[in-house]
């Protein structure tokens, strides 16, 4: 089951449709709320867009003579062939939001974010720390004009200390982190980390950016949040610093193995389903991987017994789960030998019905079309304006009284200017036309 | 309600009654979460982690343990060379500020307990799933009717409904269920090898803070709504959101086309091998290209003879290998000054232990100190954020099995003393 949302193209003073709009007279956790929105990259709009999920109105601030550059590229793709309106990475992590197009560097496009701060609750950004002070728009100006916003600045390494003016990326955070280093194969070099270290920095960043508001909807207070994308990925991994502390020494890179199960790893297959599975027009992998892991003898005797396994039940070299982990080399490939001529998803159905904790190793649309994925409601087909239909995956978390909504896809750059302008701050056509004039609306 | 109340009390008593100080902004707040009530009835990782936020953030936290103790008890590695129920690194790193009560759920008294603690939470955190709760009389739609003020929040494997939620699974098939262990490998470059967890912990850990985060979301509603709500995390559609972007393009794009060249992160990034272990450079933008360059000392061969930058896509392999030269030759710590000092993003891949010692996280005073009766003292991270007008909760480290069991169920132990439902085996 699948859901559509979105407009294709502008419909005069809200581009996106009217999901936007309809969007803030319902009931989500932070409906009503207002937020200004200056983050870009990935880590920031991931985090900004979870406010707008639960209901939000998040302004994302934009300008041509600084274009976010996940309208342009991306690390893994490089340069992106569209145009800065067709970015599918952009749109992943600028659901339900506004654009207004300003030149911070103008007088007129800061008096419109004040003017904005003004009516706003929250605003939050991920640019190195004190940019925004610069341009007299840090927390100390805005909060002049609006003492009770919630702000947060999520930097590469926080406000504070000696490398606060540090640049970063996803794999820069994961590296300062020490999840880097303990990310690999046991005998490999540590592994480069990738885009989702920046949407787990932005999940930190929005947790906190909650945190913020439920407190002044208790307390009654606004404050200024300083948050770190790199101590957002060192909180995930406490126990590896609790390791240096009580065991006097850091911890191995473990790839898919364990530190006491065996097997415990994925195995390559035939293929990811039966030849018959994509008769029907499914587009998935075609190389099928499988995760097995044995946490105990039931588990290795179902293992071997349901698979066609049984004469390495009787080897003494795997007989006792610590003589499977001590084999475990030697083990790995008579398992493979067995799945390679297995299709992943069906034999991970077998074996999790044997009781065997087992999975097809899935990616992009064999995603999409597992029966669990389905089941929990599916994708949300959303169109972004200047692009084709795009199925999105829903938000990780469902709230049974107040839902998040996907109301719209990703705006255009500077789709909502006379929008917010006009409506939301009441501008006359003179006064637009007088910033336009003095390039702010650049 | 009366929650509200005894939370607005609390704030009261904790700062002059004044109202004009109350947003006095050189006046720190009471902690976040101070007066609320959180009971937590899961093991091992992700709903651990949840209620460990909680309780970080000032919740007062009453984690619910079986006889034998959460799972994560049990975990390898332990803080001295033999097990021991109180040192397992795993338990301790996300058991910190909580209270732990033993209960024999087995027994119809030690469900009635469950059940007085749960009417007197503001939250419950769970990681059991719909069957494993029916028999506790805990089914989150009866809950909800129950106490609708209530914030049910469950983190299970594969979510509440589905088709997926009594399949066995571990932390490695749910890495690869979701994507997620596609997507660490997917980023080193399509054809690279099997598809690869992350280290540590950290696709459990997606669970904790997606489910963390929509319990804020939840409290937030039920100070401007007045009611409660279930929350439904499954840890599998956290791990996959963290990839949304990539799995997106690969399933409605067919991409991603082919990785560019990544030698020596002469294109837009990659890992180099110093003198004494590896960095991480990222240049995505083109002054962020001439600043490695400028860092480097501005070498010929980044020049074109009018003294421009030569595009770096058609540089070749010479120039990724000229990097890594220049690179070798240096200390990470030598790189990633030179680097930064030019505006260039790069960071040294750091061990834990030298995370712990770096004079960033120090001034930041990213990593705290706590005391434990059993296991030794270790250095435990904070949230990743400082709230700048709040107070800090007093954290502790993880509770003794059972330490909280008489004092947290004693109201509710009726008609029995705390030493005759010992005696029973009720509490532990």
């Amino acid at each position: 089951m699948t859901t559509n949302i979105g407009t294709n193209g502008a419909n005069g003073t809200n581009g996106h449709g009217a999901g936007l709009l309809a969007a803030a007279q319902r009931s989500g956790p932070l409906s009503g709320k207002r937020i200004i929105d200056f983050t870009w990259a990935w880590a920031g709009p991931y985090g900004a867009m979870q406010l707008a999920l639960l209901g939000a109105e998040l302004i994302k601030v934009e300008s041509a003579t600084r274009i976010d550059h996940s309208r342009q590229r991306s690390l893994a793709m490089g340069s992106f062939a569209g145009g800065v309106n067709q970015a599918p990475m952009f749109n992943e992590v600028n659901i339900n939001k506004y654009s207004i197009q300003l030149n911070l560097k103008t007088e007129g496009a800061k008096q419109v974010i004040r003017d904005l701060a003004r009516t706003a609750d929250g605003a939050i950004d991920n640019f190195r720390p004190g940019t925004l002070q610069k341009l007299g728009l840090g927390y100390e100006d805005l909060s002049q004009v609006n003492r009770d916003i919630v702000m947060i600045s999520a930097s590469a390494l926080g406000a504070t200390g000696p490398e606060r003016n540090y640049t970063g990326y996803a794999p820069t955070f994961a590296a300062l982190s020490g999840l880097s280093y303990l990310s690999g194969e046991p005998e490999e070099p540590p592994v480069m980390m990738g885009g989702s270290i920046d949407l787990r920095a932005g999940t930190a960043a929005a947790l906190a950016m909650l945190a913020g508001f439920h407190y002044r909807e208790r307390t009654g207070r606004g404050q200024f949040i300083d948050a770190s994308s790199s101590e957002a990925i060192g909180m995930h991994i406490a126990e590896e610093f609790l390791h240096v502390d009580m065991l006097g020494r850091d911890g191995d890179r473990l790839g898919n193995g364990h530190r006491a199960y065996a097997p415990h790893d994925v195995f390559r297959c035939a293929s990811m389903r039966a030849p018959d599975a994509y008769s029907d027009g499914h587009k998935g992998a075609r190389t099928g991987w499988i995760a097995i892991a044995c946490r105990s003898d039931a588990d290795w005797e179902a293992l071997c017994s349901s698979s066609g396994l049984d004469h390495l039940r009787s080897d003494a070299r795997f007989r006792t789960g610590l003589k499977r982990w001590k084999h475990r080399a030697e083990l790995k490939p008579m398992i493979e030998a067995w799945t390679a001529e297995q299709s992943a998803v069906e034999t991970a159905d077998m074996l999790r019905t044997a009781g065997v904790p087992a999975a097809a190793s899935v990616w992009g649309s064999d995603i999409h079309h597992s029966e669990n994925f389905q089941a929990r409601g599916g994708a949300v087909s959303v169109r972004p304006p200047e692009t084709h239909l795009r199925q999105v995956l829903p938000p990780p978390w469902k709230l049974s009284e107040t839902p998040a909504e996907i109301v719209s896809p990703a705006p255009r750059m500077g789709e909502d200017t006379t929008y917010v302008l006009s409506r939301m701050l009441g501008y006359d056509e003179a006064r637009i036309d007088a910033l336009a004039r003095e390039g702010a609306l650049e | 309600m009366s929650r509200r109340r005894c939370v607005l009390d609390l704030w009261c008593m904790s700062t002059p009654t004044d109202t004009s100080t109350h947003t006095d902004p050189d006046i720190l707040g009471p902690p976040l979460l101070e007066g609320l009530r959180v009971v937590e009835l899961a093991e091992e990782i992700a709903g651990p982690f949840a209620a460990k936020l909680l309780a970080d953030a000032g919740a007062d936290t009453i984690k619910i343990e079986p006889p034998g103790g959460d799972a994560a008890r049990r975990a390898a590695p332990f803080a001295e060379p033999s097990p021991h129920r109180e040192t397992s690194t795993t338990w301790l790193a996300y058991n910190t500020s909580k209270r732990s009560v033993v209960l024999d759920l087995e027994s119809g008294a030690g469900r009635r307990i469950l059940q007085r603690l749960v009417a007197d939470a503001d939250v419950l955190v769970t990681d059991r799933t719909p069957s494993q709760l029916a028999p506790l009389d805990l089914l989150p739609e009866h809950l909800r009717e129950r106490y609708p003020n209530l914030i049910i929040a469950a983190v299970t494997p594969f979510g509440l409904f589905g088709s997926a939620a009594n399949w066995p699974s571990t932390a490695l098939t749910r890495a690869h269920a979701s994507g997620s262990a596609a997507g660490v490998r997917r980023n080193l470059g399509a054809d690279s090898g099997a598809p690869l967890m992350a280290g540590a912990h950290v696709h459990e850990a997606d669970g904790g803070t997606a489910l963390a985060l929509a319990i804020w979301a939840a409290l937030i509603a039920r100070e401007r709504f007045g009611h409660g709500q279930i929350v439904d995390v499954a840890s599998t559609d956290a791990m996959m959101n963290m990839d949304r972007v990539d799995i997106s393009i690969a399933h409605n794009d067919g991409g991603p086309p082919a990785r560019p060249p990544t030698r020596g992160g002469s294109a837009f990034g990659g890992r180099l091998e110093c003198a004494d272990g590896h960095l991480i450079a990222v240049t995505p933008q083109a002054h962020q290209w001439g600043g490695l360059i400028k860092a480097m000392g501005d070498p010929d061969w980044a020049f074109d003879d009018n003294g421009n930058l030569i595009d770096r896509l058609s540089l070749g392999e010479e120039a990724g290998m000229a990097i890594e030269q220049w690179a070798a030759a240096r200390t990470r710590d030598e790189v990633f000054r030179a680097l930064q000092s030019h505006s260039a993003p790069a960071g040294p891949v750091l061990r834990p232990s030298e995370v712990l010692d770096s004079e960033q996280e120090q001034v930041r005073e990213f990593f705290e100190t706590l005391a434990h009766p059993v296991a030794p003292s270790g250095r435990y991270p904070q949230f990743a954020a400082h709230w700048t007008s709040t107070s800090r909760a007093k954290r502790s480290a993880a509770p003794l099995l059972g330490s909280a069991s008489s004092e947290a169920a004693s109201p509710h132990l009726a008609p029995w003393t705390p030493v005759q439902a010992r005696r029973a085996g009720v509490i532990g």
